[in-house]
């Protein structure tokens, strides 16, 4: 995914961020960072094809459609349309629930025998509340008011949301959209005092690109390693080779030795007895065989080219360094 | 590489296997060494190859006597 793209999908989302009453609600909407990945990532359009980290730009302006807004930044406005749709609708499914319990109630006074008894000890906590709320304290008042807030907050809320909450993803959600408070970053810092690229290649605080680390060669080290590297790589390949001939050579032996074997067995010989042990003697050559033509295949496959990959491997580690713009 | 390393030896395992087992069953039914070899050598490409392998030695011998001394 293309920088520009990135940055104003984030910004999409720090705007209904923004926008939203209830964050928390929204936070639900939007269920995890994971699907909300998917739906961006499916709805990109992009010429490469791919949505990964690209630290070009893009070169050619994107498919548009006939509104010319890209195919992604639709995706999101929908997905906010549904937030802020859903948000007034989740006050109302909290309204119904109660209106729901009382006719419950009702119902279960107007079916119960003691109807008399037990109106009166439901009406009886009605009267005490406001004389208990009358002696508490200003400050546990203002306490039970944010309890009942979180409740009715919660009431909003799905049973399987809640089960979500629990688990953790809501918390993971929550952290995947907060910013770090200001001095506080979870980057770490290279060598040389600046912030880690390769964990965000754009400055949180100002939304600003970074520049990325670029691969520059040491020239000299290079000549010199090349110099060095590429006959001691050929030489090695040559001391390689000739185990992984020699090999080679005995496994054709083997199995050509016991195709003759099996051949012989039932050409020459008569007796049963005999023609098993040729075929056992024969069944221990291709057995070896086998394994002496893998090891062939292990010296060329498997050795040469890892000494080749470990000389490149070096090469990258001695002959580059990494700079920024 | 690992996993073909094992699959191989697995395979190659199981193959000795048998043909012990093969050998075993044959020398308990009466196979005969001297007689295998008597037919061995009236066959002409067992002998074919048994000439082919003394040729081999001999050759290994010569570079083994040039090199080594």
């Amino acid at each position: 995914m293309y920088e520009e793209d990135r940055l104003r999908a984030l910004e999409l989302y720090s705007r209904m961020f923004d926008e939203a009453t209830d964050e928390r609600a929204l936070l639900q909407t939007l269920m995890s960072p994971t699907r909300q990945a998917v739906v961006v990532a499916r709805a990109y359009n992009s010429n490469l094809g791919k949505l990964s980290i690209n630290t070009e730009h893009k070169a050619e302006p994107e498919d548009l459609d006939e509104n010319g807004v890209p195919d992604y930044v639709q995706a999101i406005e929908r997905i906010r349309d549904e937030a802020l749709a859903a948000q007034p609708r989740a006050a109302a499914p909290a309204a119904e629930d109660e209106k729901a319990e009382d006719e419950i109630v009702d119902e279960n006074q107007m079916t119960l025998f003691a109807g008399e008894e037990l109106a009166q000890e439901s009406a009886e906590p009605e009267e005490n509340e406001p004389e208990e709320i009358e002696q508490k304290p200003a400050e546990d008042r203002a306490e039970e008011s944010d309890e009942t807030a979180e409740e009715n907050a919660e009431e909003i809320v799905p049973e399987e949301e809640i089960v979500e909450s629990e688990s953790g993803e809501l918390k993971e959600s929550i952290a995947f959209f907060e910013l770090p408070p200001e001095g506080e970053t979870d980057i770490p810092a290279n060598e040389d005092g600046g912030d880690d690229l390769s964990v965000t290649p754009f400055n949180i605080e100002t939304g600003e690109l970074r520049s990325r680390p670029r691969r520059e060669p040491k020239v000299f080290a290079l000549i010199v390693y090349i110099l060095f590297a590429i006959p001691l790589t050929i030489a090695a390949i040559l001391i390689l080779l000739i185990p992984a001939l020699f090999f080679l050579a005995l496994s054709v032996a083997a199995i050509i030795c016991g195709v003759v074997v099996v051949s012989a067995a039932f050409n020459g010989f008569a007796v049963f007895a005999d023609i098993m042990v040729l075929l056992g003697g024969a069944l221990i050559l291709f057995a070896l065989g086998l394994l002496f033509l893998w090891t062939s295949i292990w010296f060329v496959g498997g050795a040469i080219v890892g000494v080749v990959h470990g000389v490149a491997a070096l090469c990258d580690k001695w002959c580059y360094k990494e700079v920024r713009d | 590489m690992k996993k073909m390393w094992r699959v191989i030896i697995a395979i190659v395992l199981i193959m000795i296997l048998l043909g012990i087992v093969g050998v075993a069953v044959g020398f308990l039914t009466g196979a005969d060494t001297a007689r295998i070899y008597q037919t061995a050598e009236s066959n002409s490409l067992i002998s074919l190859i048994m000439r082919y392998y003394e040729w081999i030695l001999q050759i290994i011998q010569t570079y083994k006597t040039a090199i080594f001394g």
